[in-house]
């Protein structure tokens, strides 16, 4: 098995250990491990009702209940949000006046289900004045205020549409999950997803399972994964390594992550 | 057996049987006036060792050299794991998955899901090869090769990109053609039973899905007569009253973006079994504007419409439920 190249090597570390004294070298562990008994994190806002509140559209189905109980059987802590809970402000970063560093980037995981367009968001119940999100003009995820979410999972329409893949090089994520049209999305697609990143790749397992709804031959998604690393060969690295359920390289992504490479099942932009 | 003998057998003992649904090669969709079968679709279960059959000679075909049968069917019994990606054999690149409840195998060989500079033979010749690859799984019984109309096939592509955030550097290519071919009875597609066949850039077979819902019935000559609870009814219902009630139904603040419209078998989803008509079914996206001059898109809608009673609703194939979450508590931070 592989393992991504990190900065920090074994022997730089236990130099650092001598030089810094055993004392702090044993807070360091204590911090390791209390950081590691948390385990990994989720935040998850869902928006189904767009009736009579401010943000018109299609009402949807429910997608993440399951994916949320799938994850906190499996000892993922986070919190799940929807509908009149579920605020803009939570994917907006702290420093542009959002809460994100307590709500969308303060979690491993972050997930946004309901409607959207390209590198946009769209909730259900106006707040503020406010319906969308535009990620390029005001999220920052892993990076500034919050700065612990690793990967974005966008159930939305062609948020990640392959026309506006630079509107997401200011999230500093390892992996953003989306579509390049408008999807077709089943209520347990997100959890079937997930359960298949044991012994699947993040890319392979979101490709396989969000072409079709199940059961479904007519291929009416395009799904997209967006991932980013340090170099060309970090960044196929991650695509290849990635297991969300394996917890397979769940820390924050390095820096700078300045290139990006993604993959996709292209059954057009229906949509967008 | 031949199919009139079956035919025979099936009316005598009063029998149906359910068998692979066949093709017409002439086949049309039903005009207003005309009989269409409405069939009874379900999802059947197959033994063990029938799937591990299957199985096994999907993954031969596309790992292009001999497999031991033995350690595929073991695989397949492992317990906690249907429904799942496996890996067939220590070390090797090709994950196998049967989803029992759609009666559904996939393969792929990871090694070429994104492998890059590999050549690319075209589209053209990825349709080619994908008959060629028919004809190979009609050989092993896995098919009906008339089963399937390689004249009606969904291409759609895997695709790769990388570049440099600053932009400096950015390239894409096509890694595989997936090539969807839908079952057909009478000429009418069926949504939820088809093969998709996902042939590599440089021509290997890079992964295959096969399966779907079952209908049952018999052939008889160029004509699908429905079993079971199906029967024949008469299509009383055009395209262009649809159309008029699909646009009626648009909201008026909202445009519509239809991806596909045609007349179609759609088994509802968590159904087992279902008498089911042809229907004109719309996929279809709503795109509202915000108050900021934004446009959103929803997630595809699908819904279906009768074609034997004018004033039928409508079907949602995507329907929310009845009731949205999250009301019963208060978020106050």
């Amino acid at each position: 098995m592989q393992h991504e190249n990190r900065k920090v090597t074994p022997s730089s570390i236990r130099h650092r250990l001598i030089a810094m004294g055993i004392g702090l070298g044993l807070s360091l562990c204590l911090l390791a491990q209390a950081v590691q008994a948390v385990g990994p994190t989720y935040w998850i806002d869902e928006s189904t009702d767009f009736t009579g509140n401010g943000c018109a559209n299609a009402d949807l189905n429910n997608v993440t209940s399951s994916l949320r109980d799938r994850l906190n059987s499996e000892g993922w802590t986070g919190t799940r949000w929807s509908n009149a809970n579920a605020w803009p402000e939570d994917f907006i970063e702290q420093d542009f006046g959002g809460i994100d560093h307590v709500a969308g980037d303060s979690k491993t995981l972050s997930v946004y289900a309901g409607h959207g367009n390209r590198a946009l968001l769209q909730f259900g119940f106006q707040r503020n004045g406010r319906c969308t999100v535009s990620l390029d003009a005001s999220s920052r995820h892993g990076t500034q205020g919050g700065d612990e979410a690793a990967y974005m999972m966008y159930v939305t329409s062609c948020t990640i549409n392959k026309d506006s893949l630079s509107r997401h090089f200011d999230q500093a994520v390892r992996q953003s999950f989306g579509y390049h049209n408008s999807p077709s999305v089943k209520d347990n697609q997100p959890r079937e997803f997930y359960e298949e990143t044991d012994n699947t790749d993040n890319d392979i397992a979101w490709r396989e399972e969000m072409e079709d709804r199940p059961g479904w031959f007519t291929g009416d998604n395009s799904p997209i994964t967006l991932t980013f690393g340090t170099s060309s060969s970090h960044c196929s690295l991650v695509k290849d390594l990635a297991r969300l359920r394996a917890n397979n390289l769940l820390s924050d992504a390095p820096a700078p992550d300045a290139w990006y490479c993604y993959s996709m099942f292209d059954n057009g932009q229906s949509g967008c | 057996m031949n199919w009139r003998t079956l035919l025979k057998q099936t009316l005598v003992v009063g029998l149906v049987a359910a068998v692979t649904i066949p093709p017409l090669a002439t086949a049309r969709e039903p005009q207003v006036g005309e009989k269409m079968a409405a069939v009874e679709l379900y999802w059947a279960t197959r033994e063990p060792e029938d799937v591990a059959r299957r199985a096994h000679a999907l993954a031969e075909l596309v790992a292009g050299r001999t497999l031991e049968a033995k350690s595929i069917a073991k695989m397949l019994q492992q317990r906690g794991r249907p429904g799942r990606w496996m890996s067939v054999g220590q070390g090797t690149e090709l994950k196998l998955k049967y989803v029992p409840e759609f009666d559904e195998l996939r393969v792929i060989n990871r090694a070429l899901a994104d492998l890059e500079d590999a050549g690319d033979i075209g589209e053209k010749r990825a349709i080619e090869l994908a008959d060629q690859y028919l004809q190979a799984l009609a050989g092993r019984n896995l098919i009906d090769v008339n089963a399937l109309n390689m004249n009606n096939v969904q291409v759609g592509y895997a695709k790769v990109g990388a570049g440099v955030k600053d932009e400096s550097f950015k390239s894409e290519q096509i890694t595989e053609y997936r090539i969807t071919l839908r079952h057909e009875i009478n000429g009418v597609q069926l949504a939820n039973a088809g093969m998709r066949l996902a042939i590599h850039a440089s021509g290997k077979l890079a992964g295959i899905r096969l399966g779907g819902v079952s209908a049952r019935g018999i052939f008889d000559g160029a004509t699908f007569v429905p079993g079971g609870e199906g029967h024949f009814v008469e299509r009383r219902v055009s395209d262009k009253d649809t159309e008029v009630r699909f646009r009626e139904s648009i909201p008026k603040e909202a445009e519509v973006d239809v991806a596909w419209a045609r007349m179609m078998y759609v088994m509802p989803d968590d159904t087992e079994a279902l008498v089911v008509e042809p229907m004109r079914v719309y996929s279809y996206t709503l795109q509202f504007s915000t108050e900021k001059g934004e446009r959103v898109s929803s997630r595809r809608k699908i819904v279906g419409y009768s074609l034997t009673e004018a004033k039928a609703s409508a079907f949602d194939f995507t329907a929310p439920a009845e009731q949205h979450d999250g009301q019963d508590r208060t978020r106050t931070k």
